[in-house]
């Protein structure tokens, strides 16, 4: 308090001075250089680490999915190889189209055009 | 530690990650920032807040700190700055989400006089409410300038106005507390401590 000098402003009364040095609070409640000291710690005292922290939040959460899906995927994968049909073909009942077969058709002969009807 | 190290010590410190040293000068100056943050904007979960971000902004700017202020003064200063923010989001608040009647002021009545004195709670709740219907521009002055104790060149200093402003910022808003604490201005060198008495 040593460097604070209180001087009467424009003379006013004593009486509403009294009432306005009541409202000083000395301190906020208990326990608040911890709470400080815990949200530096949670990473608020950097932004950039603080979104660091988030993303690796949410990518700590989605990692186990993301590895479930491609454990199904894979299996999915080896199952439709050894039936010749994909999955998904076999759910849209989409027929099994080989290599063979899919030549065969480029090597047919393209069909004539419907020949023009006649003028009468 | 010591308990009496320098604030230049315990910033060097903090700087160079020592948690204690940090913590030290939190606790140092809350009582300045309590001091800053309450007044403005009244007890409670608001500036609480309010007075956790000015140390963290303060912790973030510690190695751009040049001392050219006082500590106290640089803190005081964040801490105000903080608060009209805070003053800022209220009344945006409060112009969207409560209706006009609540806003409205109550009726003006007498203070409760027990054996001649006025009772102690109820006549900070109704200079706290004067408070806050101060303007943004005056109520800085009076809390810094007469519930703070700042001296008017410290006031000007952290307000970052010409003392000439806040002499005149500050003579505005005292008539204006004086107009509405008349009552208890009159009773005020008797005021009474009814919690103390039971």
């Amino acid at each position: 308090m040593s460097e604070m000098r209180r001087e009467s402003p424009e003379g006013r009364g004593s009486g509403l001075e009294a009432l306005l040095r009541a409202q000083r609070a000395a301190a906020f409640e208990p326990g608040f250089a911890w709470r400080v000291m815990h949200r530096l710690r949670a990473g608020h005292a950097d932004p950039r680490a603080a979104l660091m922290a988030a993303v690796q939040r949410y990518f700590a959460r989605l990692a186990p999915l993301a590895a479930l899906a491609t454990v199904v995927f894979a299996v999915l994968n080896a199952r439709a190889a050894d039936r010749g049909q994909s999955l998904v073909d076999a759910v849209l009942g989409l027929p099994a189209v080989t290599a063979e077969q899919a030549y065969s058709t480029l090597d047919a002969p393209a069909e004539a055009p419907p020949a023009p009807e006649g003028k009468g | 530690m010591p308990a009496d190290a320098p604030d230049h010590e315990l910033m060097q410190r903090a700087r160079g990650g020592d948690e204690r040293a940090f913590r030290e000068l939190v606790e140092r100056y809350e009582p300045a920032v309590a001091g800053v943050v309450v007044a403005m904007l009244g007890p409670g979960d608001d500036a609480d807040d309010v007075g956790q971000e000015t140390f963290i902004r303060f912790y973030r700017a510690l190695g751009s700190f040049r001392g050219e202020a006082s500590l106290k003064t640089y803190l005081r200063r964040i801490a105000m700055n903080l608060s009209l923010n805070a003053l800022k989001r209220r009344r945006r608040f409060a112009l969207r989400f409560l209706s006009r009647d609540r806003a409205r002021e109550p009726l003006p009545e007498p203070p409760v006089v027990i054996d001649g004195e006025v009772d102690r709670r109820e006549a900070q709740a109704k200079v706290r409410a004067a408070i806050d219907r101060l303007g943004p521009r005056h109520r800085p002055v009076v809390v810094l300038r007469m519930i703070d104790g700042c001296s008017t060149r410290e006031t000007a200093e952290i307000l970052g106005l010409p003392e000439g402003t806040v002499l005149s910022r500050l003579s505005r808003a005292m008539r204006q507390l004086e107009d509405e604490l008349r009552p208890y201005v009159e009773t005020g060198g008797s005021l009474n401590d009814v919690e103390a008495r039971g």
